[in-house]
């Protein structure tokens, strides 16, 4: 037994290492927040690494370091229908080929934080990424969000699984992961925030949204630090000292146009993609022949090519004659439909914008003809369109108005966006208008939350195998436990691993370094049997009203019958989390 | 009331010293000190202490250093903390017949609940063995005036807890 013993030294590391934990007292929230902005940091990573590999196939491709408008516009015609024909055969390809490698894991990261258990397949995810990879490098007019989001999300679900976290707060973080790789893709950080808040979950309770505002700051101080810290869309727009009754009105028109606008642009969306589903053609030639169809238009007007954001910085810089911009609008959401419909992996986030610009500009420009003397700016129109039309297609108005004013960092566009945001939403409510992301929401949302509920139990959310000792364990390897395991009590268990009791930090913390304790003191002579537990069958009402009444963070989840054998534990910030996703789920 | 905290300046005296055992084994050596606590204030049921004290002892030896074994059980039959010392000039056997045998047993008794307090005993008690009876255990308790030197421990536990600090 003596050479168990810690030594003076040991002793006196294992008092230090205590003191500090006391000190900065890191529970469970923030562990949470700590694993977020590591989650923040690896999606920017992967963002970063998606966009040099998408430069790379872009270049291998069209032998050109350009933007795709201005491949495009270089390139002979038959390369214009060749390049995204290859692209969409490869993207199918991949698809194809790798259908049997993918994991019968969720694949979808939506799924995964609303239905899920926030389990991401990492091959399904990796495939759907590497497809994606062709699409946006051969010019599909897709956006590159969507596979950022994933694979950022994916590494927070592959981080937990490594972990062996448990399910309500793998959601979690991988709610953190699609929250980071959004702030990453548009230099935004509240948006990816609020797109997991406002779309996803439907809620912002502060459980959630702390570590999702951490994650997404973190994502973007790294993306800033990789690819450079302005803004998205920097243009330099005129001030909006004073907002004229005029103006305003003229910004709840260009709202209602938005509101109206948005079902029809997710019809046909939709409609082109029933189109492609209906076709008796195998996976890799519909990608193909979208690609080929993106590829003719791209002949005549090369701005169709690629998610549109150099278009879109144009038309903030109000370089466009109205005549041309309609053409490119029709071309550009007819190309946007054939590069979604033929099944391309992608978003339409940057889409949706280059058509909010799009008809914010024109509406802008026409206004001027009639009443010249409101002195309208199209430039300012067309982002605060692109801010309507996304509040409408996605039905997530304050998403909308944040990422437009974090796109331009420009203040002065917040009170007409606010206005045309919101009327652009509730416009686009008139016409039942299914947001762009409501396939995953609108199902788990038939559950009722009292349902849920009733339905979920401890066995759901409790954590396995919990740090434990038996009542022989000597104090120095308590002592250990509780430093290598940042606890504040460690449960104690008989030879038969029934649940005796605890040993409190805070009842041992002042003797770790007396030698003495390590001869006579064991985990017996220190248990507390007075500690509260809960059972697996116990429902997660019931497990929240015993916490009410208990201090600590931690419950032990023993067996029903005699034995009381235990079985886990349960978190406090678990239960938390897991009535806060039902309640968002069911809203 | 007794709390968790409290008597944590109580002086260091025994409430028994046994200047001689009989027995010579260590569950004897339990029982006999045991028996002396029958009718104390302290202890309601002196048979539940002594199995719980047999109970521990069967977990992990308390064998303190060579020559004194610290006998401790956390129990209901005692309402307060509860100590004493007892003296073995022979000697007792406690982990084997071949070991160094124990001519010095602490016997603690001490409610559930005070956790805190009990480890802060053991804790001064340990420190005030190390600091006074180092020189040699079973030498001091074939000295006849052991039980003077036990008497005095206030003195000496005031001293150890300077150190402490």
């Amino acid at each position: 037994m003596k050479e168990l013993l810690p030594s003076r030294r040991e002793t006196r590391r294992l008092r230090r290492r205590i003191r500090l934990a006391e000190i900065l007292r890191l529970g469970e929230q923030q562990s949470i927040l700590v694993i977020a902005a590591l989650i923040g940091l690896a999606g920017a990573v992967s963002s970063f690494a998606f966009r040099r590999a998408s430069e790379f196939i872009h270049w291998v491709l069209t032998n050109q370091h350009v933007g795709h408008v201005a491949s495009f516009t270089n390139l002979p015609w038959w390369k214009c229908i060749l390049v995204p024909t290859v692209g969409g055969l490869c993207a199918g390809l991949i698809l194809l080929l790798c259908n049997k490698w993918q994991s019968r894991r969720g694949g979808d990261y939506m799924e995964a934080i609303v239905l899920g258990d926030g389990q991401i397949s990492f091959r399904s995810s990796l495939v759907q990424s590497a497809s994606a990879l062709f699409s946006i490098a051969s010019g599909a007019s897709i956006g590159r969000e969507g596979p950022l989001v994933q694979l950022s999300a994916m590494l927070a679900s592959l981080f937990g699984r490594w972990r062996k976290i448990p399910a309500v707060r793998l959601r979690l973080f991988v709610a953190c992961g699609a929250a980071a790789g959004i702030a990453s893709a548009y230099n935004a950080p509240i948006t990816g925030a609020l797109f997991v808040s406002e779309i996803i979950l439907q809620t912002i309770s502060m459980e959630i949204f702390g570590p999702l505002i951490l994650s997404s700051m973190v994502a973007t101080l790294a993306s800033r630090h990789l690819l450079g810290s302005n803004p998205l869309y920097q243009v330099s727009l005129p001030r909006l000292y004073e907002i004229g009754w005029g103006e305003l009105v003229a910004f709840a028109g260009l709202g209602l146009m938005a509101g109206i606008a948005a079902p029809a642009f997710l019809w046909i969306l939709r409609a082109v993609c029933v189109g492609f589903q209906r076709l008796k053609i195998p996976l890799p030639l519909k990608l193909a022949l979208g690609g080929s169809l993106v590829g003719t238009m791209a002949i005549w007007f090369p701005q169709v090519g690629g998610n549109g954001y150099s278009v879109i910085v144009s038309i903030l810089h109000g370089q466009w004659l109205v005549p041309a911009l309609v053409s490119i609008l029709v071309f550009k959401v007819a190309a946007t439909a054939v590069s979604f419909g033929s099944g391309a992996v992608g978003g339409v986030f940057t889409p949706t914008l280059f058509t909010g610009a799009s008809l914010g500009f024109i509406f802008a420009t026409g206004l001027q003809q009639f009443w010249p003397h409101l002195g309208v700016h199209p430039a300012i129109f067309g982002l605060v369109g692109m801010g309507a039309l996304l509040a409408a297609t996605t039905q997530a108005p304050l998403m909308a108005i944040i990422l437009a004013f974090e796109l331009s960092l420009n203040y002065d566009i917040i009170l007409p966006l606010m206005a045309a945001c919101v009327l652009a939403y509730q416009t686009s409510r008139l016409f039942a208008t299914r947001g762009v992301y409501a396939g995953v929401t609108s199902s788990a949302a038939n559950l009722s939350f009292e349902r849920r509920l009733a339905a979920a139990h401890v066995a759901q959310i409790m954590k396995l195998d919990p740090p434990c000792v038996t009542l022989e364990t000597t104090f120095p390897e308590i002592a250990r436990l509780f430093v290598s395991h940042r606890v504040n009590y460690l449960y104690v268990v008989n030879a038969q691993h029934r649940f005796c009791g605890v040993v409190s930090m805070h009842d041992v913390k002042e003797f770790l370094g007396d030698a003495d304790f390590s001869a006579v003191v064991i985990a017996g002579d220190l248990v507390r049997a007075e500690f509260p537990t809960v059972e697996p069958e116990t429902s997660l009402a019931m497990a929240l009203e015993v916490f009410s009444r208990h201090t600590g963070e931690r419950m032990p989840v023993v067996s029903k019958d005699e034995e009381r054998r235990l079985l886990g534990s349960v978190s406090k910030t678990d239960l938390m989390l897991a009535l806060v996703n039902r309640k968002s789920a069911a809203a | 009331m007794v709390t968790e905290d409290s008597e944590d300046s109580a002086p260091l005296v025994p409430d028994l010293i046994i200047s001689e055992l009989r027995v010579t084994d260590k569950w004897g050596a339990i029982h006999e000190m045991v028996e002396h606590f029958r009718g104390h204030a302290g202890v309601e049921d002196a048979a539940a202490w002594e199995a719980a004290i047999v109970e521990r002892e069967k977990l992990c030896s308390t064998q303190l250093r060579p020559g004194v074994a610290l006998l401790h059980a956390r129990t209901t039959a005692v309402n307060h903390l509860v100590w004493a010392v007892g003296i073995s000039k022979a000697g007792i056997a406690f982990e084997s017949p071949e070991a160094p045998r124990v001519h010095l047993i602490i016997l603690v008794g001490v409610p559930p609940f005070m956790v805190r307090h009990y480890l802060r005993f053991v804790s001064r008690l340990a420190q005030w063995l190390r600091l006074d009876l180092a020189q040699g255990i079973p030498e001091l308790a074939k000295n006849k005036n052991f039980v003077a030197i036990l008497q005095s421990l206030p003195a000496a536990e005031s001293a150890a807890s300077s150190t402490s600090d």
